[in-house]
């Protein structure tokens, strides 16, 4: 049997927590001069960075679909986010999907990346310190009042976020990332709180 | 009657590197709300708010010593002096 939510988290409540996490990264990148949605002038076209944000999205669904399907701890995470957000509709989870590409991006591969390739290394060394550093921070954030079962969330987190960071630096800017972030939560979303529909 | 020389110290920032010193409050802030999250469970709010803070001014202290280390150049100094006020 499945538990109902306690009360469900509203689109505003939503919006107004992932616009907060922008307006922080804004305030970093305006304290330290940077732009946090471009890294350097991209070579490739916007298609392109959409087309590979996107593709490498569906790649990460399809792998945590996978995942869902083949392991229980997968299958209990799911079950668990599915009882935190309850049943969603699809204008819910667009905006979801949304908000947290754009917030989470912006905050983290956009400020916290470039901030940490600012001053401790130089070159590769300097890239390759804020990418893991900045996936490891959001990683950690990604988590629940159950420790062992959201570990995998966590450990999931970081990976995607360094591959998400490596995206960042491979493109130029946050089109590609935000694309895949975006595709990633609204078919993730989908499957984890409509599954028994889809079933 | 004893007459007191009274001397007190004073701090006095020699250096200070306003991009680095934001650079490590900026970096000890992110570091501050991962470790939150990490002990958040069955903690009341006000508890975190408490955590954080203190782990704030900690991580920021470590950061500081430990991020002069790495660059080579003294992000903060301060000196004391001890002052006698004249009568």
């Amino acid at each position: 049997m499945t538990q109902v939510p306690a009360q469900k988290i509203g689109v505003g409540i939503v919006i107004s927590f992932y616009g907060v996490m922008a307006a922080v990264g804004y305030f970093f990148s305006w304290i330290f001069d940077i732009n946090p949605l471009v890294l350097r002038e991209s070579s490739n076209s916007l298609w392109f960075r959409m087309l590979i944000g996107g593709g490498f999205g569906i790649g990460v669904v399809l792998v945590s679909a996978l995942f869902t399907h083949k392991f229980y701890w997968a299958k209990r995470l799911s079950e668990t986010l599915r009882n935190t957000l309850g049943r969603r509709n699809f204008v819910e989870i667009f905006f979801f999907a949304l908000a947290s590409g754009l917030g989470e991006e912006i905050l983290f591969r956009g400020t916290l990346q470039q901030l940490l390739t600012m001053v401790l290394f130089d070159g590769v060394a300097a890239n390759i310190f804020g990418v893991v550093v900045a996936a490891v921070i959001f990683g950690v954030l990604h988590t629940g009042p159950e420790r062992a079962v959201f570990f995998p969330w966590t450990i999931f987190a970081i990976v995607v976020g360094a591959l998400l960071g490596l995206l960042y630096w491979w493109t130029g800017d946050l089109v590609a990332p935000v694309t895949a972030h975006f595709t990633i939560n609204f078919f993730n979303l989908h499957l984890i709180c409509n599954r028994d529909a889809i079933d | 009657m004893i007459n007191e020389i009274t001397q007190y110290p004073l701090g006095i920032f020699t250096t200070v590197q306003p991009i680095l010193f934001l650079w490590v409050v900026a970096i000890s802030f992110f570091i501050t709300i991962s470790f939150v999250a990490l002990v958040s469970k069955d903690r009341t709010w006000q508890w975190l708010c408490v955590i954080g803070v203190l782990f704030f001014i900690c991580t920021l202290v470590i950061s500081l010593i430990v991020s002069s280390a790495f660059v080579g150049i003294s992000v903060m100094d301060f000196e004391f002096i001890w002052v006698q006020p004249s009568s």
